[in-house]
């Protein structure tokens, strides 16, 4: 099956954390042969029985990254502007018109005044809009670009909007990025492709259904500072044993990869702990501790605090 | 590596596990797996090592070099369990493969038979690798070399009585992850192990995950850390997921998520990332990751954490006072 290659320029359209991990996976990513990137026709078929869709790989060609201080500027194009990507200062809109898919990343609290500068509409116009403000609804950000007014015949050139759930490990490529389809968006196959294959440069990318969109936010996007925690902890109990934390660091990181590694393949976690731990054992002793102290209780509040918060980011105070 | 007792096996190609339970079970298919995708060929020490990554070099200033293929690798196993349940487990399981070149053999409480004499005997200028949790190897020198007790037991390549070499004793400590050649083992040694032995032991574990060479003293530590936080993790990712359950995701989706995630944390910190960073990064002003980190931290997350793995290294150490 013929391969279509589309060479997209991309603007990231804030550029803080997040953004940066992306961009950085991105631009690893670009060493290899992009059919490394093509996505499964599977996920994509419509339901009315469309022709077979031809396979999609997108390769990224000009990269920007629209910051608003001048200070982040300076050091983003300290770190990404030997490898080709173009930093702009307070100029949005000039980002935003060189580019065909637009990533924005800024902060929950400006994502209004950003997308309702004068201009940006426009420079919207025909261009993919790629959301990774957390906790925002494709709503909102419509609103903040066309006003919330009904629909008019202007608007049937509306850009699409999508909410994507990347993570920090973005920058090492091993994100899990949700894409969120939401119930009343119905998006063409060919727009969901695309997205799949630029997601897929960082990690794997999984289309998810937006019902449960905020709490897919709190597992894939801050879990991953959970787990920092609970591998500290293991660290620090560990330097206290006499052991240096690099290595200490090290190896529980290690270990961290391997229980993931088996988790991710299909064994439930309690058959995990159920094979290591051997009644009586050491490795049962330290359950125990954790058991008493509550973990049980303590993590499902963690993620119940998360996602009750997700729901409200954004808001005006 | 020892042959069966009337077993006449080419005994330089045969690896025997003694007490082949989960984590020899979760070793002898990682193997199998390595070597049925490998062809069951001789494949380069340099090529395993390298794509493990993590190795630290060889202890005792020895170096890996291209002509380290002077070891013979295993090609058939013998796997000796103590009831016939366990042989029917073992049976069972692999039956996933055709043709393992596994002998199952089923005897008495092998722990026990290591003071035997036969057994002591037949271990001469052998190879033994120890993954006794708790077990020294001072401990194991102590039951296999009984003849000086007075001595300190420290490994002696001479000095014995016997015309043949001592065993030369490696202890390892594997993890359950070794079933996904993600096994992260530490080993130590003594000043006796030759190079080619090392290699040897190095070349096993690898094929099922990343080695690290450590101290005898910090061996509980590391049992620890490598053994039993998997299982930690387990526990944490188990109520994580309750939590997600509780909130509407379905349980097999939200585990794939989690453990992407946590695979995906802990490859950043192996690339570099401290933790505390990597929070900074995730936990944005205001935001929703703060919400939870901070019900974590009001329950004393990692402390709690700590203590598990204090009470786990205590515990290990305390394992091997059955034995002595």
């Amino acid at each position: 099956m013929a391969v279509n290659v589309l060479c997209l320029n991309i603007t990231f359209l804030g550029c803080g954390k997040l953004g940066s991990a992306v961009l950085e996976g991105i631009l690893s990513s670009l060493s290899e042969p992009h059919e490394r990137f093509i996505p499964p026709s599977q996920p994509f078929r419509t339901k009315d029985d469309e022709p077979t869709l031809g396979l999609i790989s997108v390769v990224p060609e000009k990269i920007l990254a629209c910051v608003h201080q001048q200070r982040s500027a300076d050091s983003l194009k300290e770190k990404f502007g030997p490898k080709g990507v173009t930093v702009l200062a307070n100029e949005n809109v000039r980002g935003v018109e060189q580019a065909h898919m637009v990533v924005l990343g800024v902060e929950p609290s400006v994502f209004g005044e950003v997308l309702a500068e004068p201009g940006m509409r426009d420079a919207l116009s025909g261009k993919f809009l790629i959301s990774v403000v957390g906790g925002v609804s494709i709503q909102r950000l419509e609103a903040a670009i066309y006003g919330s007014g009904p629909r008019t015949e202007e608007d049937k050139e509306r850009s699409p909007i999508i909410r994507v759930i990347p993570s920090t490990a973005a920058a090492v490529r091993e994100s899990f990025t949700l894409i969120l389809e939401e119930k009343d968006h119905r998006y063409r196959p060919e727009f969901l492709i695309s997205i799949y294959s630029l997601f897929s440069r960082i990690g794997t990318a999984k289309l998810q259904p937006d019902s449960h969109g905020h709490i897919a936010a709190t597992l894939a996007a801050s879990s991953p500072a959970f787990f920092a925690s609970a591998l500290e902890g293991a660290v620090n109990g560990a330097i206290e044993l006499g052991m240096e934390r690099e290595e200490a660091l090290e190896m529980t990181a290690a270990a961290m990869r391997g229980a993931a590694a088996l988790m991710a393949s299909g064994e439930s976690p309690g058959e995990v702990a159920r094979k290591i731990a051997t009644p009586g054992g050491s490795t049962a002793a330290g359950l125990e501790v954790l058991r008493d102290g509550g973990l049980t209780t303590l993590m499902q509040d963690a993620v119940v605090k998360t996602a009750s918060k997700v729901g409200g980011l954004g808001e005006k105070k | 590596m020892a042959p069966a007792n009337d077993m006449d096996v080419a005994a330089s190609n045969t690896l025997t596990i003694l007490g082949c339970g989960t984590l020899g079970s979760a070793i002898l298919f990682g193997l199998l797996v390595m070597l049925t995708e490998n062809g069951l060929s001789k494949g380069s020490l340099q090529n395993g090592i390298a794509s493990n990554g993590n190795n630290k070099g060889l202890p005792n200033g020895h170096t890996h070099s291209p002509s380290d293929q002077d070891f013979q690798k295993p090609t058939h196993f013998i796997a000796c369990v103590r009831t016939p349940q366990s042989a029917e487990r073992l049976r069972a399981e692999l039956s996933k493969f055709n043709d393992a070149p596994v002998t199952i053999v089923q005897g008495d409480n092998v722990q026990s038979c290591l003071g035997e004499p036969s057994l002591t005997k037949a271990l001469k200028g052998k190879l033994l690798i120890s993954i006794l949790a708790g077990v020294t190897i001072p401990q194991i020198e102590g039951i296999l070399h009984p003849s000086s007790p007075t001595t300190k037991p420290a490994a002696k390549a001479n000095g014995s009585t016997r015309s043949q070499a001592p065993t030369t004793i490696v202890r390892a400590m594997p993890n359950t992850a070794s079933f996904v050649c993600a096994s992260t083992t530490v080993i130590t040694s003594t000043s006796t192990a030759t190079a080619s032995a090392l290699h040897l032991v190095d070349w096993l574990f690898t094929t099922i995950g990343t080695v690290t060479h450590i101290t005898a003293g910090q061996f509980d530590a590391c049992t620890a850390l490598c053994g039993s936080t998997p299982a930690f993790f387990a526990l944490f990712i188990e109520s994580l997921l309750d939590g997600a359950v509780a909130l509407g995701l379905k349980r097999s989706e939200a585990q794939t998520m989690a453990a992407e995630t946590m695979k995906g944390t802990a490859m950043l910190i192996l690339a570099g990332e401290s933790p505390d960073t990597l929070k900074e990064k995730v936990a944005t002003p205001g935001g929703s990751t703060i919400q939870g980190l901070l019900a974590l931290e009001r329950k004393a997350l990692r402390g709690n954490l700590a203590d598990a793995l204090i009470r786990c290294t205590a515990a290990a150490g305390s394992l091997g006072d059955v034995h002595s």
